[in-house]
């Protein structure tokens, strides 16, 4: 490495200048849209969350973080992902549904009974009866698989130690060697070792490789040690009935990847992530319940939800983050240890992505069996 | 509380506040001269019956921690950073922020400029976090890295290294005479919490018999942790059977304590490598060692030791390193010009 020159010192108010506009680059949502908020008054009760499916992360992150992320998701998006947002920052944080996984509950709904999603959606729904990728014979090419965490992040931590990091990546290994199977596809990880991946460098590797797919995991942490959670999240705003058509009369031979496809359709909205993500969801929240059922008495099906999480937002193809375990379960725990179980839960992920796929009709005819021999 | 004596608001109606917002424990300096300090835990009772028995709808620092049985813990900046989309984490950090500016009694209509430092890490990921945190407790905010708060406030900020061991990381600086950037400055994760895992894990393997909490452990590190040559043994009280029984624990202690010293000494020199050799030799004279790990006895010692590989040295603690970096953060508030402190 070249040596840095030597460094010429500036007075203390050049470096306090620097702080200054170091600080300034942060941005403030509430400075630029007069939304300031008001100091609270210091003799105010205290109200923190309680557990269960309660409380809602502060409005103002929310916002914040979706503004970020949607500079990377397209200018027409932002307008309406904000409108949306801004709406549901009207209401008090705990009205909202959004919550962290210490705080959501299986009673918690989809967006569809989240103001703040609701809002930020077309304002005209895109019927189910008309899947775009199915309609237009979109191909999925590129799956994208994102072990969460890594690292100086070690994600959440189990009673013994064990590390969400550690079993994200191992599963996320398996997973690729099973998908690799079925011809056709091109299996990414967004990082291959532990290291950290900032999520915004996650986002930018999907969407700089054309990723079709995304699927980041993760593993549950909730403060009641005797459920095991399993849930899996999407970013999903429909399309509008009228742009589906208009694209539909356009592009109805169209051999366009799924990727390729988003592109075009920014400008009208991201409707195949939308209404494919949620399907996705769908598809592997269903499998892993159905194989945890058979392994684990307290696992719990939480659904499927919409959450703004950063990285579902950014990513342009259909995108879900599945909790596929709950490591602050004991026994479920004591089952990540194992190899086995690992490999398991590669292949109920596996299982739940080649069922949306061939649902769907995205899927080359695979020339490999599904579901492969367990590795230990 | 504690008092000491702080260069008091030229204005009073200002109140100047520093923050030293840690993974382990948070301090906060205010310019009306009162300072205090917490342990970094925020609880929630878990329960109606649990609140009626606490008498409190959330509690902070050691008593959270005491009453963890009864509450929903919560460490915010448990690796030194929030994690992303964690809201109680978030909600969290603005309790216990909260909870520090209301110690120092802020007076009613005193409009509050406060400088808050936070793990280097915390500063890259959540600083907009941290601005949302503080946004209904204070009028503005800067925001910084604990190493630069303690090098402020040392007014060490030129020829400098400050090495911040925190319980989540061990935060690297190098002072050069402008603010540092990102090539100035490395993070390590191996750090406080590292060498109580490692203690415990070390603990359990030479005495399978006896059982060992983490907070127990913890506590022992703070109070006796050292590196270099044992003073003789180290009883620590354990439970062998459900009886408390002494075992001596200096082996395990010194192990545990010296484990991080060679990731530290590596990442120093491989920071300070990357200047001007001249600059270096200046540099690795004048090495501060603050955070709660810089109490482990003899750190200075066993890294200016191994640092001595590569050259002269000089490695020091700072004083008062429970307060070093609050009290940079409240000479950078008290510093910063008018025209810089802007409303959130």
């Amino acid at each position: 490495m070249a040596a840095v020159p030597p460094p010429t010192p500036s007075s203390k108010h050049d470096i306090l200048r620097a702080v200054y506009e170091d600080n300034l680059r942060v941005g403030d949502p509430a400075a630029t849209s007069g939304h300031r908020t008001r100091r609270r008054a210091f003799a105010a009760p205290t109200l923190g969350p309680v557990p269960g499916p309660v409380l809602a992360p502060p409005v103002s992150r929310r916002f914040a973080s979706a503004v970020i992320a949607l500079a990377v998701v397209g200018v027409m998006l932002v307008g309406m992902i904000v409108q949306g947002l801004q709406a549901g920052a009207a209401q008090p944080a705990g009205q909202s549904a959004s919550a962290s996984a210490q705080q959501r509950g299986p009673m918690m709904g989809p967006s569809e009974e989240d103001p703040a999603l609701s809002n930020a959606r077309f304002s005209v729904d895109h019927p189910e009866s008309l899947p775009i990728a199915e309609l237009f014979n979109l191909q999925v090419n590129t799956i994208v698989i994102d072990p969460g965490h890594g690292g100086r992040d070690p994600g959440t931590l189990g009673a013994t130690g064990m590390r969400e990091k550690d079993i994200t990546l191992d599963v996320a290994l398996r997973l690729r060697d099973r998908l690799e199977r079925h011809e056709g596809y091109r299996i990414l990880l967004t990082r291959e070792t532990d290291e950290a991946v900032a999520l915004g460098d996650r986002v930018a590797f999907a969407n700089d490789r054309g990723a079709d797919l995304f699927v980041s995991l993760h593993v549950n942490w909730i403060p009641d040690a005797s459920v095991a959670p399993l849930e899996t999240y999407y970013f999903g705003l429909r399309a509008d009935d009228a742009t589906l058509q208009l694209a539909h009369g356009e592009n109805a031979v169209s051999d366009y990847s799924v990727a390729e496809f988003n592109t075009m359709l920014q400008r009208a909205g991201n409707t195949v992530k939308f209404q494919e993500s949620k399907e996705l969801a769908v598809a592997v929240q269903h499998s892993l319940v159905r194989s945890a059922g058979e392994t684990n008495a307290a696992a719990s099906d939480w659904g499927v939800k919409a959450g703004p999480f950063v990285v579902l937002l950014g990513v342009e193809s259909p995108a879900i983050l599945a909790e596929m375990a709950a490591i602050s379960n004991p026994d479920e725990e004591a089952r990540l240890g194992t190899a086995a179980h690992r490999e398991t839960l590669a292949r109920s992920l596996e299982e739940g992505l080649i069922a949306y796929l061939q649902q769907r009709l995205l899927t080359p005819t695979p020339t490999a069996t599904p579901h492969g021999s367990e590795e230990n | 509380m504690a008092q000491k004596k702080t260069k008091s608001s030229s204005k009073p109606d200002v109140l100047h506040i520093g923050i030293d917002l840690g993974t382990s424990r948070s301090a906060i300096v205010a310019s009306n001269g009162k300072r205090t300090w917490v342990e970094s835990y925020v609880g929630w009772p878990k329960d109606f019956v649990a609140k009626k028995m606490l008498g409190e709808g959330i509690l902070f620092g050691e008593k959270a921690l005491e009453n963890r049985m009864s509450v929903t813990l919560v460490r915010p900046l448990e690796n030194g950073v929030i994690r992303d989309g964690t809201a109680r984490d978030e909600e969290a950090v603005r309790e216990l922020i909260h909870h520090l500016i209301e110690e120092v009694h802020p007076e009613e209509g005193q409009r509050i400029q406060a400088a808050i430092g936070v793990p280097a890490e915390a500063l890259k990921v959540n600083k907009l976090a941290i601005r949302d945190a503080v946004r209904e407790y204070a009028d503005a905010l800067m925001v910084v890295s604990e190493p630069f708060s303690v090098a402020y406030g040392l007014d060490a900020l030129t020829n400098a290294m400050v090495i911040d061991i925190g319980a989540g990381t061990v935060d690297f600086c190098v002072m050069h005479g402008t603010m540092p950037t990102e090539e100035d400055q490395r993070t390590l994760t191996i750090a406080g919490d590292y060498v109580d895992r490692q203690l415990k894990g070390l603990l359990e393997e030479s005495h399978p018999e006896a059982r060992f909490s983490e907070t127990a452990v913890r506590h022992f590190k703070e109070q006796h942790g050292f590196v270099g040559t044992a003073n003789g043994k180290l009883p620590m009280k354990a439970s062998i059977g459900g009886k408390l029984t002494d075992i001596d624990v200096s082996k395990e202690l010194k192990a545990a304590c010296e484990s991080i010293v060679p990731a530290i000494t590596e990442t120093a020199i491989d920071l300070i490598a990357r200047y001007d050799p001249d600059f270096q030799e200046v540099v690795k004279k004048n090495i501060f060692v603050a955070g709660g790990g810089s109490q482990i006895k003899g750190i200075a010692e066993a890294l200016e030791d191994a640092l001595k590989e590569y050259g002269p040295c000089r490695v020091r603690v700072v004083d008062d390193p429970l307060f070093a970096g609050a009290e940079g953060a409240l000479a950078l508030a008290q510093d910063m010009p008018d025209e810089f402190w802007e409303d959130m």
